[in-house]
């Protein structure tokens, strides 16, 4: 039957689809999974309502606790006897037991809600009008970084000069965070010598666009980058772009090409290397106290390429550090084998 | 009373899209939905930085040579949310980390079905 459908090509298997043959309405009730969804929505029906997933656990468990079958075949089992139907549908209202007994628990939270919802309304009319020019927002601090900012770091895009320069520390701070959270997803995710399912390769159209496509997006995410301190930009939306490139590529091409390249070893060692970079490009002023302006780096004439001192690598740092933990995520959440 | 809410309307969307969220995390029992709504209460606090750093007629702050200071926009509150942004995104992945761990051990995304089968197991050991 199977080897017909398939010599058949997928218009004949449309055309059976449409016509609901007698021998696909005579299979299909033998179809174990159909019949044990069937059960389910006669379940839901009866009782309550219930995940399909969780469904499946509670009579996995049942019939574990019945000792009808081995664990691993999930369908052919009995359905449950009555009495332990009784006995799934009373743990089951008894998960409810906070939204039951306190009927009010929905409304409560979209009073709490309303009732925020009305005070930072209350406070949001007491604030400086959008855009006003006497906002206390407005003080000399800002005043400080747009009036010598140019001078003292040498970067065009004051925003750059900020975070990297007067903020430095606030901005190492934030790259060690991406990295913990990195860290920790891979600690939570990966099982250890667990294969990547390899992705059948892509469409034609897609594989034959992206030869062009990809070069430009990644030549674009490192402009960003290393312009961040002339132009709009820098290192972390410059990592950003630099990132969905990869991921894209990824996934046109399939994980495995990818990854033989970019082995999460490797990104893990990029990763590193970029922070202990940036640690040690700012040790100087971290050890002179925390003054980051003002050394004897040239600066370089604002405007150029090669300006505003370390603000270049400093800014490949934290791009190369956004754009591997950004794929870390994606390779992390790709399916493997087992699921 | 019109004018102001126009004026301010920016913050105003932005505590809207706040308590959104915030209502989404009470209601929903789905813990994907969870983690949409704590990124709404993230997206809303941006709009706010963001719109807080916004003066009247500035420019983007790439200074040129011998310009006035005061017509550029705040940068201080563009750095902030640029790098918030990135915050966002990973404690987001290491929330859908943790979801994935449990959806593998109960399956279910259910609060109540995993707290009910958590107890249950606890109960028989």
């Amino acid at each position: 039957m199977k080897t017909t459908q398939n010599d058949n090509g997928w218009f004949r298997r449309i055309l059976q689809w449409a016509s609901e043959s007698e021998s696909e309405g005579a299979d299909a009730p033998e179809d174990p999974e159909k019949q044990e969804f069937q059960e389910y929505l006669e379940y839901i029906d009866a009782h309550d309502y219930i995940e399909f997933g969780a469904y499946r656990y509670m009579r996995y468990q049942q019939r574990k606790e019945l000792g009808l079958d081995e664990p691993t075949s999930h369908y052919t089992a009995e359905p449950p006897t009555p009495q332990k139907k009784q006995k799934g549908k009373k743990s089951h209202h008894k998960q409810g037991v906070l939204r039951k007994q306190l009927r009010w628990y929905q409304v409560a939270s979209v009073l709490i809600t309303c009732v925020i919802f009305w005070i930072l309304c209350l406070v949001v009319m007491e604030l400086p009008e959008f855009g006003a020019l006497d906002a206390p927002a407005w003080n000399e601090v800002v005043q400080r970084y747009l009036q010598q900012g140019r001078e003292e770091t040498g970067a065009v895009n004051a925003i750059t000069g900020m975070i990297l320069e007067y903020r430095a520390f606030d901005t190492f701070g934030e790259s060690v965070v991406l990295f913990a959270a990195a860290i920790s997803t891979i600690l939570l995710l990966r099982t250890p010598n667990q294969p990547l399912r390899q992705r059948k390769a892509g469409d034609e159209i897609l594989k034959e666009l992206s030869k062009y496509l990809l070069p430009i997006i990644l030549l674009f995410g490192f402009y960003v980058i290393l312009y961040g301190h002339i132009s709009p930009g820098g290192g972390f939306s410059g990592g950003a772009i630099l990132g969905a490139a990869l991921i894209l590529a990824s996934l046109i091409l399939g994980a495995g090409e990818v990854g033989r390249v970019l082995t999460s070893k490797r990104v893990t060692y990029i990763t590193v290397f970029s922070l202990l970079t940036y640690a040690v490009m700012k040790f100087y002023s971290f050890y002179t106290g925390a003054n980051h302006v003002g050394w004897e780096i040239p600066k370089g004439e604002a405007g150029h390429l090669f300006s505003g001192g370390f603000l270049l690598p400093l800014n490949l740092c934290v791009g190369l550090i956004v754009a591997c933990t950004m794929y870390t995520f994606y390779t992390l959440f790709i399916p493997t084998e087992e699921e | 009373m019109l004018e102001l809410i126009l004026e301010q309307r920016y913050y105003l969307v932005s505590i809207l899209l706040f308590s959104i969220g915030f209502v989404t995390l009470f209601l929903h029992p789905n813990l994907i939905k969870k983690i949409i709504g704590l990124n709404l209460m993230d997206t809303s606090i941006f709009l706010f930085l963001a719109a807080m750093g916004y003066m009247e007629g500035g420019q983007a702050p790439m200074i040129e040579e011998g310009s006035n200071w005061a017509m550029y926009i705040n940068p201080i509150p563009g750095g902030l949310v640029l790098t918030g942004i990135v915050v966002a995104v990973s404690t987001t992945a290491l929330f859908l980390s943790l979801t994935h761990r449990l959806y593998r051990k109960y399956h279910s995304l259910n609060l109540d079905v995993i707290l009910m089968l958590a107890k249950k197991g606890r109960e028989d050991t």
